[in-house]
Order: structure tokens, then C-alpha cells, then sequence
């Protein structure tokens, strides 16, 4: 008999493993934007900067220094809390991303509800009854899904329901010029901007989702527990939850978990598009300005946020599975 | 044989598959009564674990039961509606799987697994209370609190052991063992077989065991079916059995048993394979591997020869029969 290791001696053992993962992402984050270019030559735009004041700029910014002196002078700022002033803005990195973080928040936890959802759903009413039209039609559908580039989608949304029929705002997240203040006013005003936007960041995970849950559940109810769970009485719905679905939630969640960066990586191309006043649009303007302090902290905002959800689905794990806690 | 509690009449169990209907069972009529130990014996694929998987109708697409009754305590199971069917699985009619890790949920404790069928047949009392009791009635000390365990960190006979303990924890008065030992170690096949034994004896249950194993059948049963390729040739009970095999098939697998007590430089075994369950042939199924068939064997179904009407001994068979003796003509079917 084999006694499976305790759930918080795992967790802890988990957490001392994000530390190398957080040094490595600054590491490769810092020596990409190194090989980027200069950013005090990006500040001066389309016109060049006299020497004296890009001289001027580099000893204040401290870029004079070589390379690794930096990225040591980084971490152990970064370690303090300290995440630098933006070259652009002039204002603290950390204050200009947490002012986008809720717009991203926002958009991002639309978009895992709406995919992880609608796609679990989508997956399991296809493997009911396979090779149904209605199996036929959530496979199709999915397939044009997650082959579909994002960014179509979104130009094609706005068109038909913006321009076209005019049910929903095409960009931005708020109507500026809002009569009516009262909160429910307010929410329904702002879950019309986010509808759009969060739909179609969630097409390629939901069509994902939808497919990984198919084929997985058409390949637990093959099983012989699920014969034992029907030899003993249960209900084909007490079947469907707590056996197939119970045993296919690992796979389910593996991928969700993997979503969580993709999700980042996804939303500043549909904030751009959309419009939308988030850390990804922010990022997307940094990166083309040269604003090094600020795609940094933006990526270490973000990657901290993918490390977190993977170490929460790792905790997940093994509540969901107990042979994973070896 | 005292009160009946299973009566299945010419039951068809069939699979319709894109090459042709495979007749998995066809025709087989078999009796268990109240407290009787019944095994079901036969070769890999002859449909012993279909047969016992329509009682309880437990069949997956396409498999479906094409005719029969399969009478439990006077209800047709076979025609009752789904809702009503699950009221007999687990509480009236039990069943004990071959793989013992397959067939346990692999992300549930088993004590949950067990209070999962008590919360639907015994919703009154208290799951806490029983599944200790049960768990120890299938060899477990209390301190060991096996309800805690997950399948994995099991071994094969302690699963085994908690899968019968699943099966009797509504008090089934039938309980259906498909190959309950073949998975196991010999030395716990033989601890299986007590428990479930002394199971039986201790709450009057009645056990189906099918196996292909007839040294499991002799130490265990009360009276054995005999199947080949979905049809009973030969049933009887264990003694007269084992003492006068009547069918050319039960007598080579009787042969083809080993005993501790002979020596043997080769293995008996039966002449040829199985025929394909879709294309069977004509007439007796086993006439093709029998070496006493005759011309009429592979004509026309074989009947139903009554051996001993004291011990309910009847075998499938021509030979003896007056058809038999006139059709002289040996076969001379390739093997």
C-alpha cells in the first residue's frame, strides 16, 4: 500500500518551484528587449535627438552601464517593488499598469467563463449521441473555430453587429457621455462593450475545449467503472457528472490552465482591435515606442499571472486526481 | 432446486455490427434459484459475459436483446423501462467485474464509491455506519480505514475484496461474479472464492459465477451451465457433472483440466478454434471440433437430451439419439 503525499507539503514544493521560472522570464524578457534596439532614439520620434540630450538621457536612465550590471541593478529593484519610470509617460510603471489591469481582468475572466462553458458544454452534448447532425455540427463548428485567426473574427464581428445591425458598440469599454448612473445602468452599459471583445477572444478556447472535451468524454464511457457505476443504480446525469466528467476534469483542466497564457497573449491583439483600455494595448503601445520599463513590468505583470493560474491548476490536480501526487 | 429467482427463457442477445449480426447469445435458457451457487462456464468469447451483462442490462451500443425473457422474482426485466431497471441494479441484482482496478473509479475514494450506491438504495440510513461494517465483512480491519484509500494504492485482491463489498452493500439477493478471480494471484483467487462463498451462505444470496476456470466451478457451485459460441450445450449439477460429462465439448474440457495428481508430457486441449460468432455454421456449433459428429450434427440444431431427470441433467447433443446413429456417414470436416 502506497500512502499518497499530503496536499500542502505538494503546494509547497510547487511554490519553491516558480522562483527559478520568475528569474528566468525577467532574464529572457530583459535580453530580448537589450537586442531590440535603443529606446532614447525611439523617444525622439521621427526627428533626431541633439547628442547632448540623448547623452543626457542615457546617463539619467542609466542605460550607460553595460548589460548585466542593468539587469542586476533590475532584479533587486524589482525585489524591493520597484518597477522603474516609464521613458514615455514619466510616471511609475506600476501605477500605469494597474490602471489597465481591470479592463483586462475584466475581459480575460469574460472570456475563460464564456470558453471554459460553453465549450465543456458543446463537448459533452456532442459525445451524447456521436455522429449525430447535431455531433456533425459541433465538430464543424469547432473546427472553423480554433482555425480561424482571431483577429478576422473580430473585424468581422464589428461589421455585422456593429456597422451593420448596430446592436453592439464596435470599440472602447464605456459609453463616455452616460445619462443614466445608477449601477445596473452602468453594468449593462459596460457588458454591451464587453460582449464583442470577450466572445471573440473566446472562440479558439472554446472551440478547443469543446473538441479535447469530445473526444475524451467519447473515450471515458467506454470504461469499465462507468459499467460499475451503472451496475450499482446510478442515474445516467449521476454518471455523466460525477464519473465521466469527474475523470476527464484533468485533461479539461491542463488545458484551461494552458489557456491562461495564451489569453494574455491573445488580448493585445483583440484589445487593439477593439479598442480596449487594457494592459495588452498598453503593451502594444510600449513595445512600439521603445518604452522598456514598461514592456518589462507589463511582462513580468503578465507572466506572474500565468504562473500563478498554472500553480493553481497544479494545486487543482491533486484535488481532482489523487495519482497525480506522487 | 428450491424458489426460483432467475429464470431467463431463450434469451438472444445480439450485436449488430457493419459486418453482419454477431449472435452473441442465442437462445439460452438458464435457472438460478434463491441461495444457489450457479456457475456459467465456457471458452473466451462464447457469450458468458454478454449473457450476464443482459440480466442486468447493462449492454453497450450495439448490443441489444433481440428476444427472450429474463424473469427475476416474477418481473420481466427485460421489458421493464429504464427507470424501473435501476432500481434493480445493485439492490436486487449485484455484479463483481473481472479487472478490479478497471472497474473502479480511478478519482474516488472507494468508501465514496460505496456510499454512492447506499445513497441511492438505502437512503434512510446512515452510509458512515455501514460501509465500516461492509468492509469488514469482506476481510478489512476497521483500523485499516480502507474507505480512505483511493483504487490505486490498493492491491488487486484488496480491490477485488472492495468491489464485493460494493456488490452486497444493498443486500442484492442475486449476485452476478463475471471472472471475479481471473485477474488475481492463485493464492487470492482462493481467498475470493471463500469470502464470496461464505458471502452467499451467511445472506442467502444467490451468485451466478461465470468463469472458464472448472477447477473454480467444482469447488464452488451448486450446479454448472456448460456454453459454447452463445448456446448452453450441457447443464447439470456439480457432481454428475464432473462424473458422467455427457457432451462431446464438456468432456474435453473436463480432459483438458490439469490435476495435480497425473503427469502429463503434453497438454490436452479441444482440436481446433472457435468458429467466427458471425458466420456460425449450421447445426451443432461444436460439430466442426467434434470428433464424434456425424452428418446430422452439421444438418439441424442439436436436442435437448434429458440425462437425468433427477439431477436436471440435460445436454445439447445427437449423439445417442436414433437421427444419430442412422446418419453413419462420419464427417470429414477439415479441423
Amino acid at each position: 500500500m502506497r500512502k499518497t503525499k499530503s496536499i500542502p507539503v505538494f503546494i509547497l514544493q510547487r511554490i519553491l518551484q516558480v522562483i527559478p521560472i520568475v528569474l528566468g522570464t525577467i532574464f529572457i524578457t530583459f535580453l530580448l528587449l537589450e537586442l531590440s534596439g535603443d529606446p532614447i532614439t525611439a523617444l525622439g520620434g521621427d526627428f533626431a535627438l541633439p547628442d547632448e540630450t540623448v547623452e543626457h538621457l542615457t546617463k539619467a536612465y542609466g542605460l550607460d552601464k553595460p548589460v548585466y550590471q542593468r539587469f542586476f541593478i533590475y532584479i533587486s529593484k524589482v525585489l524591493r517593488g520597484d518597477f522603474g519610470y516609464s521613458y514615455k509617460q514619466g510616471r511609475p510603471v506600476m501605477e500605469i499598469i494597474m490602471e489597465r489591469m481591470p479592463a483586462t481582468i475584466l475581459l480575460g475572466a469574460a472570456t475563460y467563463v464564456i470558453s471554459t462553458i460553453l465549450g465543456v458544454a458543446m463537448g459533452v452534448i456532442a459525445s451524447l449521441k456521436p455522429r449525430s447532425w447535431l455531433d456533425n455540427l459541433i465538430v464543424t463548428l469547432s473546427v472553423m473555430g480554433f482555425s480561424t485567426p482571431a483577429f478576422w473574427f473580430a473585424q468581422l464581428s464589428i461589421f455585422i453587429f456593429s456597422v451593420l445591425l448596430g446592436w453592439l458598440p464596435g470599440f472602447g469599454m464605456r459609453t463616455l457621455d452616460l445619462v443614466d448612473t445608477s449601477l445596473l445602468a452602468v453594468i449593462i452599459d459596460r457588458a454591451k462593450y464587453l460582449i464583442l471583445p470577450a466572445f471573440v477572444l473566446s472562440i479558439n478556447g472554446l472551440a478547443t475545449l469543446a473538441r479535447v472535451t469530445r473526444a475524451n468524454m467519447l473515450e471515458v464511457m467506454h470504461k469499465d467503472f462507468i459499467t460499475t457505476a451503472r451496475a450499482k443504480g446510478c442515474s445516467e446525469f449521476a454518471v455523466l457528472i460525477r464519473h465521466k466528467l469527474r475523470n476527464i476534469m484533468l485533461v479539461l483542466i491542463t488545458l484551461i490552465g494552458l489557456r491562461a497564457g495564451m489569453l494574455v497573449s491573445g488580448s493585445v491583439l483583440i484589445e487593439t482591435v477593439f479598442s480596449w483600455p487594457g494592459v495588452g494595448r498598453l503593451m502594444y503601445n510600449a513595445i512600439s515606442s521603445r518604452d522598456f520599463p514598461v514592456v518589462l513590468g507589463g511582462f513580468l505583470i503578465t507572466a506572474g499571472m500565468t504562473i500563478f493560474i498554472n500553480l493553481t491548476t497544479d494545486i487543482l490536480y491533486t484535488i481532482l486526481d489523487p495519482r497525480v501526487r506522487y | 432446486m428450491n424458489d426460483l429467482l432467475l429464470n431467463i427463457k431463450g434469451l438472444k442477445t445480439y450485436f449488430n455490427l457493419t459486418r453482419g449480426v454477431l449472435r452473441a447469445v442465442d437462445g439460452v435458457d438458464l435457472k438460478v434459484g434463491a441461495g444457489e451457487i450457479v456457475g456459467l462456464v465456457g471458452e473466451s468469447g462464447c457469450g458468458k459475459s454478454v449473457l450476464a451483462r443482459s440480466v442486468l442490462r447493462l449492454l453497450q451500443h450495439p448490443g441489444y436483446i433481440a428476444a427472450g425473457e429474463i424473469i427475476y422474482e416474477g418481473t420481466d426485466l427485460s421489458k421493464l423501462p429504464d427507470e424501473k431497471m435501476r432500481e434493480h441494479r445493485g439492490k436486487k441484482i449485484a455484479m463483481v467485474f473481472q479487472d478490479p482496478l478497471g472497474y473502479l473509479n480511478p478519482v474516488m475514494k472507494v468508501g465514496s464509491q460505496i456510499e454512492e450506491a447506499l445513497r441511492i438504495h438505502r437512503p434512510n440510513e446512515d452510509p458512515g455506519k455501514i460501509i465500516p461494517l461492509l468492509l469488514e465483512s469482506v476481510g478489512f480491519p476497521r483500523s485499516a480505514r480502507i474507505w480512505d484509500r483511493y483504487p490505486h494504492e490498493l492491491s488487486g485482491g484488496m480491490l477485488q475484496r472492495v468491489i464485493i463489498a460494493l456488490a452486497i452493500s444493498c443486500d442484492p439477493r442475486l449476485l452476478i461474479a463475471d471472472e471475479p478471480t481471473t485477474a488475481l494471484d492463485v493464492t487470492i483467487q482462493a481467498q475470493v472464492l471463500r469470502l464470496l462463498k461464505r458471502l452467499c451462505k451467511e445472506r442467502e444470496m444467490a451468485m451466478l459465477l461465470i468463469t472458464h476456470n472448472l477447477g473454480i466451478v467444482a469447488d464452488t457451485c451448486d450446479r454448472i451451465y456448460v456454453m459454447y459460441c452463445g448456446r448452453i450445450v450441457e447443464t447439470a449439477d456439480v457432481f454428475s457433472l464432473f462424473e458422467k460429462p455427457y457432451h462431446p465439448y464438456t468432456r474435453g474440457l473436463l480432459e483438458a483440466t490439469l490435476s495435480i495428481d497425473e503427469f502429463r508430457e503434453n497438454l490436452t486441449t479441444i482440436e481446433g478454434t472457435v468458429p467466427d460468432p458471425i458466420n456460425l455454421p449450421p447445426g451443432c456449433r461444436f460439430a466442426p471440433r467434434c470428433s464424434a459428429a456425424r452428418l446430422v450434427c452439421t444438418q439441424a440444431d442439436p436436442p435437448c437430451l434429458t440425462i437425468d431427470a433427477l439431477k436436471e441433467h440435460v445436454a445439447y447433443c445427437w449423439i445417442g439419439t436414433a437421427e444419430y446413429e442412422k446418419s453413419a456417414a462420419p464427417l470429414t470436416t477439415a479441423i
